[in-house]
């Protein structure tokens, strides 16, 4: 069996720009970073992990590491050689990636070759439309994003584009596909999820009403266009409708057997995607002076783990979906992406399902499809 | 097989799911038992009326390219009940289409 860790490896919150709605927004100014011996405890700690869970259950486990920011690219390409020189011998025998989310804006010549040579993959974050993502100027950076973008096309680095959708553009769906089918990018639409401070996303926000016609609106585009392009979470849905429609045996997530995308903060605390997200108490442990083993079997774990339990038992125990689509969704998405049921407090699996039935619906008058 | 209709905006009430594909490994099965004894103990998630947009008529045919993608993931998927396209290696498209990023 192959199986992935994904480690969002926040190296750096510095950034060059102040998009409206990030996150991050008060630690865009902090020049802190991760240093090259925390780097190495943290690879010594996930192949300890790996290797161990491996011999256990007889999986193969590959590592993603995918650095992110603020603008993980103002940091020198030096910190991501030397760091990478550290993790081969580090992660020796352990088949693992990296992957950078950019903002874009900086491309000169030796951050080109680290992009070329240096990482797996790139992202690339730009929304199209909407002016949102900003210098500290308040100059929309778009423009010097799509001109970059062409140079790595030109340079054949692999790359993909995250578009998060607002208010600004989300009834623009159509054009946003069109622009990737012409670019032949694939691409993942993020929702606005969260912001860094109350009232941050007004004038932005979007609701889950809109977030489920864009995205059906995506899957009907995608479907009828022959351009070979994945949109995530689109086309993941789609395998789980063809899980739903064909019988496939049911798969269940199931944290405590594998906690499959972990989130490091700069200062080595780390977060399970379905947790509040720097928020204090939050963390699982901190994996610069933790085992990671012991971080997912704590007593912090074991209460994130038992919400998000609770999450599935409310929502997916009972669906017909549940066994093709493994709950994933409502046990890791981030909390304030989710619709919360005023009843319960339950965040609950609104966009997902409806999104889900859609394309299963629609891929039912398939002919052929499934025997 | 044909699934049956899929409904949206139900009370999530059932303790089991009424599948028929429940003859997996045994660690699949007592996890399942452990979540239906969880989902006993707390008040289902009602979806709110919002799910209800999904319903909304496609408004393009599918593509004889998309078509046969889908046919081929289908088959994989038929063949190999632990086929699942790994996010960052490959796509059911294919391998030289990758999708990357996390938000």
């Amino acid at each position: 069996m192959d199986r992935q860790l994904t480690l969002v490896v926040k190296s750096s919150k510095f950034c060059n720009l102040r998009c409206r709605y990030c996150y991050e927004f008060a630690e865009l100014g902090s020049r802190d970073r991760m240093g090259r011996a925390n780097l190495r405890r943290l690879y010594r700690t996930v192949r300890d992990h790996v290797v161990a869970a491996d011999a256990r259950d007889g999986a193969r486990t590959t590592v993603n590491l995918i650095w992110h920011g603020g603008e993980p690219l103002l940091l020198p390409p030096e910190y991501y050689w030397e760091t990478f020189a550290d993790l081969r011998a580090e992660l020796a025998g352990v088949p693992h990636r990296n992957v950078v989310q950019t903002n874009l804006t900086v491309l000169d010549d030796a951050r080109l070759d680290l992009l070329r040579t240096g990482f797996d993959s790139v992202g690339v974050s730009v929304d199209l439309f909407g002016g949102l993502r900003v210098n500290q100027a308040g100059r929309d950076s778009q423009d010097r994003v799509l001109a970059n973008l062409e140079r790595l096309r030109a340079e054949g680095v692999p790359h993909g584009c995250i578009t998060v959708l607002t208010a600004a553009n989300i009834r623009r769906v159509e054009e946003i596909f069109e622009h990737y089918v012409r670019t032949r990018t694939s691409f993942r639409v993020l929702p606005l999820f969260d912001g860094a401070f109350t009232g941050q996303h007004t004038g932005y926000d979007v609701s889950s009403a809109e977030i489920v016609t864009a995205l059906t609106t995506l899957f009907d585009l995608w479907l009828a266009s022959p351009a070979p392009i994945t949109i995530d979470p689109v086309t993941e849905y789609v395998e789980r409708a063809l899980r739903y429609l064909g019988g496939a045996p049911p798969r269940y997530y199931d944290r405590r057997a594998w906690l499959d995308t972990l989130l490091v903060d700069t200062n080595g605390d780390a977060y399970a995607y379905g947790d509040p997200y720097g928020e204090p108490g939050a963390a699982l442990g901190n994996v610069f002076t933790t085992p990671l083993t012991d971080v997912l079997s704590g007593p912090a774990f074991d209460r994130s783990a038992r919400t998000a339990e609770t999450r599935i038992a409310a929502n997916c125990v009972g669906c017909a979906l549940f066994g093709a689509c493994d709950g994933s969704y409502v046990a890791e998405a981030e909390p304030a992406a989710r619709t919360v049921d005023p009843a319960t407090g339950v965040r609950a699996c609104v966009v997902e399902r409806a999104v889900l039935t859609h394309i299963t619906n629609r891929l039912r008058t398939v002919p052929d499809l499934v025997a | 097989m044909t699934a049956a209709p899929l409904t949206i905006g139900v009370v999530l009430s059932a303790p089991i799911p009424s599948g028929a594909t429940m003859s997996s490994a045994e660690p699949n099965r007592r996890y399942l038992a452990y979540l239906s004894a969880l989902a006993l103990a707390v008040t289902p998630v009602v979806l709110p009326v919002a799910a209800a947009t999904a319903a909304a008529a496609p408004s393009a045919g599918a593509s004889v390219e998309k078509l046969t993608a889908l046919r081929g993931a289908a088959a994989k998927i038929a063949a190999d009940p632990g086929y699942s396209p790994a996010r960052f290696t490959e796509c059911f498209l294919g391998p030289g289409d990758k999708l990357i990023c996390l938000g």
